[in-house]
Parts: structure tokens; C-alpha cells; sequence
């Protein structure tokens, strides 16, 4: 199991002192019907992109806080890494990208009827985000728009 | 991915994994592994009670 405590020194160092922020109370969206109806998303934050969309900035500072629309249409093998931490071994990822985007296993659930259906949109933000301000009030609800503009029922967050 | 962060931010569902930062859904090409995690997923959302951490 990953722990901070196998992190390099330095950033196991801002991780202990870090101000997380903490949402009280803690907000909750019962699902309303059964997940053989419910319509799913992803939510990654592995800094994917479909080919030809800008890719995310490594060098804003405190992290990019963009996001990128990955439609339920894309190949998933196609999407392209830009996730800027060296803290992880990103080997994983780039054999095979449903690790952290599982756009292929939710396909196969919708075709057993064990969902009702696969959002025609998904998500994709960049990790290692140190000063989340503009993420919190302005990408992240944004976002999420989008899903309620699709009848999302469910959004499913993958970190990376 | 990191216990501590997690208790930290406090989502409301959370599945834990056993595996290391960069593998959330565990081996890479193992359909099957993969589709129980995102099962296991699936399965947080229809709980009403939140927050809380599950162990996959």
C-alpha cells in the first residue's frame, strides 16, 4: 500500500505540514436509482489528454489547475501522459492508461447491463496541485457542469 | 492513493487500495483486477451513510 512514509524526505516533509483543506460538513449525493440504470463517469487525475489538446503546463506554478474533456468515444490507448510528479512510477500508466482512466472496464460493465450507461464525457486534471485555490472555486466546479449537463449519476475520482 | 491523505480530506466514499502511488486500479492489462476495483467503486455509491474508507 502506497504511504507517505515511503515518499522521498523532502516531500514527505510538505506532506505532514501541508494545510489540507477539510470540507465540514462533509457534502453527500445518495444515488437515486440502481446502478443497472445509473449513468457513470470518470474523474481522473493522471493529466490525460486526447491527442491534439493542449497539454497541460508543467510549469505553472503550484500546478495547472486546467482540466480536459475526454470524450466516451476516445481510444484510450492513445491518451497521452502529461502528469508532472516524479514521486510515482509512472511505467504502469504508460502500458496501460485504464490504471487510472478504467474507460474500457466501465464499456464492459455498460455492455453487461451492470450500469445503465457510460457518461459521453469524462474528466481529466492534472495531480500535484500545491495551491488549489483556482481549482476549488472556478475548474473543478466548472467541471462538474458538465457532468450535471449529462445526467451524470455517478462520478467515479481516480487518482493517480 | 495515500491512506493519510485521504483521512485528511475526508471524501465522502473512498475505496483503499493495496497497491503503490501511479497503480489505482492495481495491474496494468488485468481486465478482470481492474474491473473488481471499478465494481468495488460502484458498489461505495449505493451506501447512504458518509464519510468513510473502505478497504478494497
Amino acid at each position: 500500500m502506497a504511504s507517505i512514509d515511503s515518499l522521498p524526505l523532502w516531500l514527505r516533509a510538505t506532506l505532514k505540514v501541508y494545510p489540507w483543506r477539510r470540507v465540514d460538513p462533509v457534502p453527500s449525493a445518495p444515488l437515486r436509482k440502481p446502478l443497472s440504470e445509473a449513468r457513470v463517469a470518470l474523474v481522473t487525475t493522471a493529466g490525460l489528454a486526447c491527442p491534439g489538446d493542449a497539454p497541460f503546463d508543467e510549469s505553472v506554478r503550484g500546478g495547472d489547475t486546467s482540466y480536459r474533456v475526454i470524450p466516451a468515444t476516445a481510444f484510450v490507448a492513445t491518451l497521452e501522459e502529461h502528469h508532472r510528479s516524479k514521486s510515482f512510477d509512472h511505467s504502469g500508466l504508460q502500458q496501460d492508461r485504464n490504471l487510472a482512466f478504467p474507460l474500457d472496464r466501465l464499456r464492459e460493465l455498460a455492455g453487461s447491463k451492470e450500469i445503465g450507461s457510460v457518461a459521453p464525457r469524462h474528466l481529466s486534471f492534472m495531480g500535484s496541485i500545491t495551491a488549489p485555490g483556482r481549482l476549488v472555486k472556478q475548474s473543478a466546479p466548472e467541471a462538474a457542469t458538465l457532468l450535471v449537463e449529462d445526467a451524470v449519476d455517478i462520478a467515479l475520482l481516480v487518482p493517480v | 492513493m495515500l491512506p493519510e491523505v485521504t483521512a485528511a480530506v475526508r471524501p465522502p466514499r473512498a475505496l483503499s487500495v493495496p497497491w503503490e502511488l501511479g497503480f489505482p486500479l492495481g495491474k496494468p492489462d488485468d481486465k478482470d483486477g481492474q474491473r473488481t476495483v471499478v465494481r468495488r467503486l460502484l458498489a461505495l455509491c449505493t451506501r447512504g451513510e458518509v464519510p468513510f474508507i473502505e478497504e478494497l
